[in-house]
Protein backbone atom coordinates (compact mmCIF):
# COMPACT_ATOMS: atom_id res chain seq x y z
CA UNK A 1 0.00 0.00 0.00
CA UNK A 2 1.44 3.48 -0.98
CA UNK A 3 -0.94 6.02 0.18
CA UNK A 4 -0.26 9.62 -0.37
CA UNK A 5 -1.44 11.51 2.89
CA UNK A 6 -1.39 14.57 1.80
CA UNK A 7 1.20 16.60 -0.94
CA UNK A 8 0.97 20.31 0.18
CA UNK A 9 2.76 22.25 -2.47
CA UNK A 10 3.16 26.03 -1.93
CA UNK A 11 1.98 27.04 -5.81
CA UNK A 12 -1.55 27.44 -6.37
CA UNK A 13 -2.90 23.65 -5.87
CA UNK A 14 -5.21 22.28 -8.60
CA UNK A 15 -4.28 25.03 -11.16
CA UNK A 16 -1.44 22.98 -12.87
CA UNK A 17 0.70 20.77 -10.38
CA UNK A 18 3.43 22.57 -8.77
CA UNK A 19 6.82 21.16 -9.13
CA UNK A 20 8.58 23.34 -12.26
CA UNK A 21 5.49 23.84 -13.95
CA UNK A 22 5.87 27.20 -16.03
CA UNK A 23 1.84 27.56 -15.37
CA UNK A 24 1.96 27.37 -11.84
CA UNK A 25 1.15 30.41 -9.77
CA UNK A 26 1.94 31.25 -6.78
CA UNK A 27 -1.37 31.37 -4.02
CA UNK A 28 -2.14 35.35 -2.14
CA UNK A 29 -1.29 33.04 0.90
CA UNK A 30 -0.77 29.72 2.18
CA UNK A 31 -4.13 28.88 3.68
CA UNK A 32 -7.54 27.20 1.40
CA UNK A 33 -9.16 30.62 2.20
CA UNK A 34 -6.27 32.21 0.39
CA UNK A 35 -5.86 29.64 -2.82
CA UNK A 36 -3.34 27.49 -0.92
CA UNK A 37 -3.21 23.68 0.46
CA UNK A 38 -3.01 24.59 4.40
CA UNK A 39 -6.07 24.55 6.59
CA UNK A 40 -5.11 27.04 8.83
CA UNK A 41 -2.21 29.71 9.69
CA UNK A 42 -0.97 31.19 13.18
CA UNK A 43 1.25 34.57 13.22
CA UNK A 44 1.76 35.80 16.78
CA UNK A 45 2.43 38.49 17.55
CA UNK A 46 1.32 39.64 13.77
CA UNK A 47 2.57 43.05 14.53
CA UNK A 48 6.40 41.30 14.30
CA UNK A 49 6.17 37.95 13.24
CA UNK A 50 5.48 37.36 9.33
CA UNK A 51 4.02 34.25 6.85
CA UNK A 52 4.08 34.71 3.10
CA UNK A 53 4.34 32.97 0.27
CA UNK A 54 7.28 34.06 -1.94
CA UNK A 55 9.26 33.54 -4.99
CA UNK A 56 10.92 31.11 -6.13
CA UNK A 57 10.38 28.12 -4.54
CA UNK A 58 13.31 25.71 -3.05
CA UNK A 59 13.04 23.39 -5.89
CA UNK A 60 13.45 25.12 -8.95
CA UNK A 61 9.14 25.14 -7.81
CA UNK A 62 7.46 28.32 -8.39
CA UNK A 63 6.82 29.28 -4.29
CA UNK A 64 7.95 28.75 -0.96
CA UNK A 65 6.60 29.28 2.20
CA UNK A 66 8.71 32.50 4.25
CA UNK A 67 8.75 33.03 8.31
CA UNK A 68 10.06 35.09 10.27
CA UNK A 69 9.69 35.97 14.35
CA UNK A 70 9.24 39.12 16.17
CA UNK A 71 11.47 39.64 19.46
CA UNK A 72 8.95 37.39 22.10
CA UNK A 73 9.01 33.81 22.86
CA UNK A 74 5.71 33.59 22.49
CA UNK A 75 5.92 34.41 18.81
CA UNK A 76 4.91 31.82 16.13
CA UNK A 77 4.63 31.61 12.76
CA UNK A 78 3.32 28.63 11.17
CA UNK A 79 0.85 26.51 8.78
CA UNK A 80 -1.45 23.79 9.70
CA UNK A 81 -2.96 20.67 7.91
CA UNK A 82 -5.58 18.93 9.82
CA UNK A 83 -5.50 15.52 8.70
CA UNK A 84 -8.99 13.31 8.06
CA UNK A 85 -7.43 10.20 10.25
CA UNK A 86 -5.34 9.71 13.02
CA UNK A 87 -1.82 8.34 10.96
CA UNK A 88 -0.09 5.53 13.36
CA UNK A 89 2.03 5.35 10.93
CA UNK A 90 3.52 8.90 8.91
CA UNK A 91 6.23 9.86 6.76
CA UNK A 92 6.81 13.42 6.51
CA UNK A 93 9.70 15.16 4.10
CA UNK A 94 9.84 18.66 3.69
CA UNK A 95 12.51 21.90 2.43
CA UNK A 96 13.89 24.15 4.93
CA UNK A 97 16.41 26.84 3.60
CA UNK A 98 18.22 28.55 6.92
CA UNK A 99 20.53 30.98 4.50
CA UNK A 100 19.14 34.15 6.50
CA UNK A 101 19.73 33.06 9.55
CA UNK A 102 22.82 34.20 11.20
CA UNK A 103 25.41 32.01 13.28
CA UNK A 104 23.63 29.93 16.26
CA UNK A 105 24.62 30.25 19.86
CA UNK A 106 24.71 27.11 21.64
CA UNK A 107 20.87 27.67 23.17
CA UNK A 108 19.33 28.57 20.03
CA UNK A 109 16.58 26.86 19.66
CA UNK A 110 13.37 26.85 17.18
CA UNK A 111 10.68 24.44 15.88
CA UNK A 112 9.90 24.07 12.32
CA UNK A 113 7.75 21.18 11.98
CA UNK A 114 5.45 19.47 14.89
CA UNK A 115 3.24 16.38 14.45
CA UNK A 116 -0.01 16.90 16.56
CA UNK A 117 -1.24 13.54 18.03
CA UNK A 118 -5.33 13.00 18.03
CA UNK A 119 -4.86 12.11 21.69
CA UNK A 120 -3.14 14.20 24.99
CA UNK A 121 -1.27 12.13 27.30
CA UNK A 122 1.57 12.38 30.08
CA UNK A 123 0.68 16.25 29.34
CA UNK A 124 1.72 16.56 25.58
CA UNK A 125 -0.70 17.00 22.51
CA UNK A 126 1.92 16.14 19.82
CA UNK A 127 3.71 12.95 18.55
CA UNK A 128 7.13 15.14 16.86
CA UNK A 129 9.06 17.84 17.32
CA UNK A 130 11.77 18.94 14.88
CA UNK A 131 14.33 22.11 15.97
CA UNK A 132 16.62 23.76 14.38
CA UNK A 133 19.34 23.85 17.00
CA UNK A 134 23.45 25.34 17.50
CA UNK A 135 26.14 23.27 16.00
CA UNK A 136 29.86 23.98 16.99
CA UNK A 137 31.19 27.02 15.51
CA UNK A 138 28.14 29.25 14.31
CA UNK A 139 26.38 26.16 12.60
CA UNK A 140 22.70 24.94 12.69
CA UNK A 141 21.64 21.49 13.22
CA UNK A 142 18.24 19.22 13.23
CA UNK A 143 16.99 17.82 16.40
CA UNK A 144 14.18 15.03 16.17
CA UNK A 145 12.13 15.39 19.33
CA UNK A 146 9.63 12.34 20.02
CA UNK A 147 7.35 12.11 22.94
CA UNK A 148 7.49 8.59 24.47
CA UNK A 149 6.44 6.34 27.24
CA UNK A 150 8.89 6.57 30.25
CA UNK A 151 11.29 8.95 31.92
CA UNK A 152 9.87 12.60 31.13
CA UNK A 153 8.17 11.49 28.14
CA UNK A 154 10.38 12.99 25.91
CA UNK A 155 12.97 11.10 23.50
CA UNK A 156 15.46 13.42 21.53
CA UNK A 157 18.36 13.49 19.12
CA UNK A 158 20.29 15.71 17.24
CA UNK A 159 21.60 14.71 13.95
CA UNK A 160 25.43 15.42 14.44
CA UNK A 161 26.05 16.58 11.05
CA UNK A 162 25.71 20.53 10.26
CA UNK A 163 22.97 21.46 7.95
CA UNK A 164 24.33 22.48 4.91
CA UNK A 165 24.39 26.58 3.59
CA UNK A 166 21.26 26.56 1.36
CA UNK A 167 18.25 24.12 0.82
CA UNK A 168 18.11 21.10 3.52
CA UNK A 169 15.99 18.17 3.23
CA UNK A 170 14.56 16.54 5.92
CA UNK A 171 12.14 13.85 6.29
CA UNK A 172 11.34 11.08 8.54
CA UNK A 173 9.00 8.04 9.28
CA UNK A 174 7.01 8.09 12.77
CA UNK A 175 5.45 4.73 13.78
CA UNK A 176 3.25 4.77 16.79
CA UNK A 177 2.83 1.84 18.49
CA UNK A 178 3.21 -0.10 22.17
CA UNK A 179 6.61 -0.65 23.43
CA UNK A 180 9.40 -1.17 20.39
CA UNK A 181 6.84 -1.25 18.23
CA UNK A 182 6.73 3.09 18.62
CA UNK A 183 9.97 4.19 16.73
CA UNK A 184 11.03 7.64 14.72
CA UNK A 185 13.76 7.02 12.12
CA UNK A 186 14.77 10.54 9.86
CA UNK A 187 16.46 11.63 7.36
CA UNK A 188 18.80 15.03 6.70
CA UNK A 189 20.15 15.64 3.04
CA UNK A 190 19.90 11.70 1.83
CA UNK A 191 21.52 10.98 -0.97
CA UNK A 192 18.81 11.85 -4.30
CA UNK A 193 16.83 8.59 -5.03
CA UNK A 194 13.44 7.19 -3.97
CA UNK A 195 15.00 4.10 -2.67
CA UNK A 196 14.77 4.01 0.65
CA UNK A 197 18.48 3.98 2.18
CA UNK A 198 19.56 3.92 5.95
CA UNK A 199 18.54 6.36 8.13
CA UNK A 200 20.81 8.90 9.22
CA UNK A 201 19.17 8.40 12.99
CA UNK A 202 16.92 6.11 15.03
CA UNK A 203 14.69 6.26 17.73
CA UNK A 204 13.56 3.38 18.94
CA UNK A 205 11.07 1.56 21.65
CA UNK A 206 9.15 5.19 21.97
CA UNK A 207 5.91 3.17 23.53
CA UNK A 208 4.06 5.96 22.09
CA UNK A 209 0.82 4.34 21.58
CA UNK A 210 -0.77 6.68 24.19
CA UNK A 211 -1.04 9.70 21.84
CA UNK A 212 -3.01 7.36 18.95
CA UNK A 213 -1.74 8.81 15.82
CA UNK A 214 -0.93 11.72 14.03
CA UNK A 215 -3.66 14.41 13.98
CA UNK A 216 -2.22 17.35 11.65
CA UNK A 217 1.60 18.69 10.70
CA UNK A 218 2.28 22.09 11.22
CA UNK A 219 5.49 23.77 9.69
CA UNK A 220 7.48 26.74 10.15
CA UNK A 221 8.44 28.38 12.86
CA UNK A 222 7.58 28.47 16.71
CA UNK A 223 8.40 27.76 20.02
CA UNK A 224 12.09 30.19 19.87
CA UNK A 225 13.95 29.86 23.13
CA UNK A 226 15.34 33.17 24.30
CA UNK A 227 18.52 32.86 22.40
CA UNK A 228 16.64 32.55 18.65
CA UNK A 229 13.99 35.11 20.54
CA UNK A 230 17.18 37.60 20.78
CA UNK A 231 19.66 36.77 18.39
CA UNK A 232 17.37 36.18 15.49
CA UNK A 233 14.47 38.62 15.26
CA UNK A 234 12.94 39.15 11.88
CA UNK A 235 15.52 36.23 10.08
CA UNK A 236 13.22 34.32 7.14
CA UNK A 237 13.38 30.63 7.06
CA UNK A 238 12.32 29.65 3.88
CA UNK A 239 9.68 26.13 2.95
CA UNK A 240 8.60 24.52 0.41
CA UNK A 241 7.77 20.77 -0.54
CA UNK A 242 5.72 19.43 2.31
CA UNK A 243 4.89 15.38 1.91
CA UNK A 244 3.20 13.51 4.12
CA UNK A 245 2.45 9.54 3.34
CA UNK A 246 1.65 6.06 5.18
CA UNK A 247 4.25 3.71 3.58
CA UNK A 248 7.13 4.57 1.33
CA UNK A 249 10.09 6.84 1.36
CA UNK A 250 9.93 9.90 -0.03
CA UNK A 251 13.24 10.93 -1.56
CA UNK A 252 13.51 12.96 -4.12
CA UNK B 1 34.04 49.52 72.74
CA UNK B 2 34.02 45.84 72.71
CA UNK B 3 30.31 45.65 72.15
CA UNK B 4 30.32 47.98 69.06
CA UNK B 5 33.02 45.56 67.85
CA UNK B 6 31.02 42.73 68.12
CA UNK B 7 28.29 44.52 66.53
CA UNK B 8 30.47 45.19 63.31
CA UNK B 9 32.13 42.35 63.38
CA UNK B 10 28.20 40.71 63.44
CA UNK B 11 27.02 42.91 60.82
CA UNK B 12 29.66 42.22 58.53
CA UNK B 13 29.19 38.39 58.81
CA UNK B 14 25.79 38.50 58.00
CA UNK B 15 26.12 41.19 54.87
CA UNK B 16 28.44 38.71 53.66
CA UNK B 17 26.12 35.64 54.10
CA UNK B 18 23.54 37.61 52.58
CA UNK B 19 25.16 38.74 49.52
CA UNK B 20 27.31 35.78 49.09
CA UNK B 21 27.68 32.41 46.81
CA UNK B 22 27.22 29.29 48.58
CA UNK B 23 29.94 27.02 47.51
CA UNK B 24 28.45 23.56 49.35
CA UNK B 25 26.00 22.47 46.88
CA UNK B 26 25.70 22.48 43.52
CA UNK B 27 23.47 20.01 42.47
CA UNK B 28 19.63 19.96 41.59
CA UNK B 29 18.98 17.82 44.84
CA UNK B 30 20.89 20.46 47.04
CA UNK B 31 22.09 23.79 44.49
CA UNK B 32 24.17 26.97 45.28
CA UNK B 33 22.79 30.07 46.38
CA UNK B 34 23.81 33.28 44.52
CA UNK B 35 22.90 36.86 46.04
CA UNK B 36 24.39 39.34 44.49
CA UNK B 37 24.95 42.79 45.87
CA UNK B 38 23.60 45.83 44.62
CA UNK B 39 26.72 46.50 42.18
CA UNK B 40 26.95 42.77 41.11
CA UNK B 41 28.99 41.58 43.68
CA UNK B 42 30.06 38.50 44.21
CA UNK B 43 30.27 36.55 40.66
CA UNK B 44 29.11 33.00 40.58
CA UNK B 45 32.20 30.97 39.55
CA UNK B 46 32.59 27.41 39.70
CA UNK B 47 32.88 24.49 37.25
CA UNK B 48 30.14 22.03 35.56
CA UNK B 49 32.81 19.35 36.15
CA UNK B 50 32.06 16.99 39.41
CA UNK B 51 28.87 18.53 40.57
CA UNK B 52 25.33 17.72 39.01
CA UNK B 53 25.90 14.60 36.65
CA UNK B 54 22.38 13.82 34.66
CA UNK B 55 21.19 16.60 33.53
CA UNK B 56 21.06 14.89 29.60
CA UNK B 57 18.36 17.30 28.19
CA UNK B 58 16.89 20.63 29.21
CA UNK B 59 14.01 22.62 28.73
CA UNK B 60 10.49 21.21 26.78
CA UNK B 61 12.32 21.08 23.81
CA UNK B 62 14.98 18.68 25.39
CA UNK B 63 17.85 20.88 24.55
CA UNK B 64 20.54 18.35 24.87
CA UNK B 65 23.13 18.65 27.70
CA UNK B 66 26.14 16.62 28.18
CA UNK B 67 25.18 15.85 31.61
CA UNK B 68 27.66 17.45 34.00
CA UNK B 69 25.85 20.52 34.93
CA UNK B 70 26.18 23.35 38.06
CA UNK B 71 22.70 23.98 39.90
CA UNK B 72 22.21 27.09 41.40
CA UNK B 73 18.88 28.23 43.19
CA UNK B 74 18.20 31.61 42.14
CA UNK B 75 15.78 33.94 43.59
CA UNK B 76 14.35 36.62 40.82
CA UNK B 77 12.56 39.67 42.50
CA UNK B 78 10.51 42.18 40.63
CA UNK B 79 11.80 45.40 39.46
CA UNK B 80 13.32 48.05 41.07
CA UNK B 81 14.55 45.41 44.05
CA UNK B 82 15.50 42.78 41.04
CA UNK B 83 17.58 45.28 40.06
CA UNK B 84 20.40 42.92 37.59
CA UNK B 85 19.40 44.07 33.84
CA UNK B 86 21.49 41.13 32.42
CA UNK B 87 23.36 38.14 33.99
CA UNK B 88 26.24 37.38 31.79
CA UNK B 89 28.08 34.08 30.88
CA UNK B 90 31.59 33.08 30.33
CA UNK B 91 33.06 29.37 29.97
CA UNK B 92 35.99 27.81 30.08
CA UNK B 93 37.90 25.44 28.01
CA UNK B 94 36.41 22.01 27.29
CA UNK B 95 32.95 22.64 26.88
CA UNK B 96 30.15 25.27 25.50
CA UNK B 97 28.32 27.14 28.34
CA UNK B 98 25.35 27.03 28.00
CA UNK B 99 22.48 27.75 30.76
CA UNK B 100 18.77 27.14 31.35
CA UNK B 101 16.73 28.36 34.01
CA UNK B 102 13.75 26.55 34.83
CA UNK B 103 10.90 27.68 37.43
CA UNK B 104 11.76 25.59 40.88
CA UNK B 105 8.34 24.63 40.80
CA UNK B 106 8.98 22.51 37.57
CA UNK B 107 11.73 20.45 39.07
CA UNK B 108 15.35 20.82 38.06
CA UNK B 109 15.72 17.87 35.76
CA UNK B 110 12.22 17.32 33.91
CA UNK B 111 12.87 19.04 30.71
CA UNK B 112 9.96 21.31 31.78
CA UNK B 113 9.64 24.49 29.79
CA UNK B 114 12.66 27.22 30.33
CA UNK B 115 11.60 30.85 31.09
CA UNK B 116 15.14 31.87 29.46
CA UNK B 117 18.48 30.61 28.28
CA UNK B 118 21.80 32.09 28.05
CA UNK B 119 25.25 31.24 26.56
CA UNK B 120 28.85 32.36 26.18
CA UNK B 121 27.30 35.20 23.86
CA UNK B 122 23.45 35.53 24.78
CA UNK B 123 22.93 36.83 27.92
CA UNK B 124 19.43 36.16 30.52
CA UNK B 125 17.78 39.16 30.88
CA UNK B 126 16.03 40.54 33.28
CA UNK B 127 13.20 41.52 31.14
CA UNK B 128 12.49 37.73 30.54
CA UNK B 129 11.77 36.28 33.29
CA UNK B 130 9.03 36.93 36.37
CA UNK B 131 9.34 37.36 39.83
CA UNK B 132 9.71 33.92 41.68
CA UNK B 133 12.59 31.55 42.46
CA UNK B 134 14.69 29.03 39.69
CA UNK B 135 17.20 26.93 39.02
CA UNK B 136 19.95 28.33 37.37
CA UNK B 137 21.40 25.10 35.01
CA UNK B 138 24.64 25.80 33.77
CA UNK B 139 26.15 22.85 31.65
CA UNK B 140 27.30 22.17 27.86
CA UNK B 141 26.11 22.70 24.81
CA UNK B 142 24.17 19.90 22.71
CA UNK B 143 26.97 19.00 20.62
CA UNK B 144 29.33 18.70 23.47
CA UNK B 145 30.41 14.76 23.93
CA UNK B 146 29.45 13.25 27.06
CA UNK B 147 30.36 14.39 30.21
CA UNK B 148 32.17 17.74 28.27
CA UNK B 149 32.78 19.63 31.65
CA UNK B 150 34.70 22.82 32.79
CA UNK B 151 34.66 25.99 34.49
CA UNK B 152 32.62 29.18 34.14
CA UNK B 153 31.88 32.55 35.44
CA UNK B 154 28.26 34.20 35.71
CA UNK B 155 27.92 38.25 36.34
CA UNK B 156 24.81 39.90 36.82
CA UNK B 157 25.14 43.83 36.41
CA UNK B 158 22.73 43.88 39.89
CA UNK B 159 21.35 42.27 42.86
CA UNK B 160 19.43 39.10 42.88
CA UNK B 161 18.39 39.78 46.56
CA UNK B 162 18.08 37.48 49.32
CA UNK B 163 13.91 36.92 49.33
CA UNK B 164 12.37 37.20 53.00
CA UNK B 165 10.56 33.50 53.45
CA UNK B 166 8.64 34.14 56.67
CA UNK B 167 9.13 36.69 59.32
CA UNK B 168 7.26 37.13 62.81
CA UNK B 169 7.68 39.80 65.54
CA UNK B 170 7.81 37.87 68.96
Amino acid sequence: MNTKIKVLSLALVGLCGFAGSAMAACPAGPTTADGGAWTSKSVLPPSTSTLAISTPGLDATECALSASLGPSTTASAFVRYDHAASEPNYRFQFLVDTTALSSFSATDNVVVFQAPSTTTANGFNRLLRVSLVGGPSGSKRARFIAQCGTGTFTCAQTFATDLIAGVNRIEGKLTVGAGAAGSLSYWVNAAAGTTEPAASGTIANLDNAAWGGVSAATLGLTAPSAAFKTNHPTQVVKFDRFDSRRQTYIGS
Amino acid sequence: MKRNLLCATLGATAMAALFSVSAAAQTCASPASWHPDASGTPDLGGSTCANEAGILSVCQNAAGAPQAAFVALLDIAAQPQGSFNTITFTGGAGYTISTYLVPQASGCNNNAACTTVGDGSTPMAHTDIPPGQYYLIITGADFDTAGACGTFNAHADGTLPVTLQSFSVG
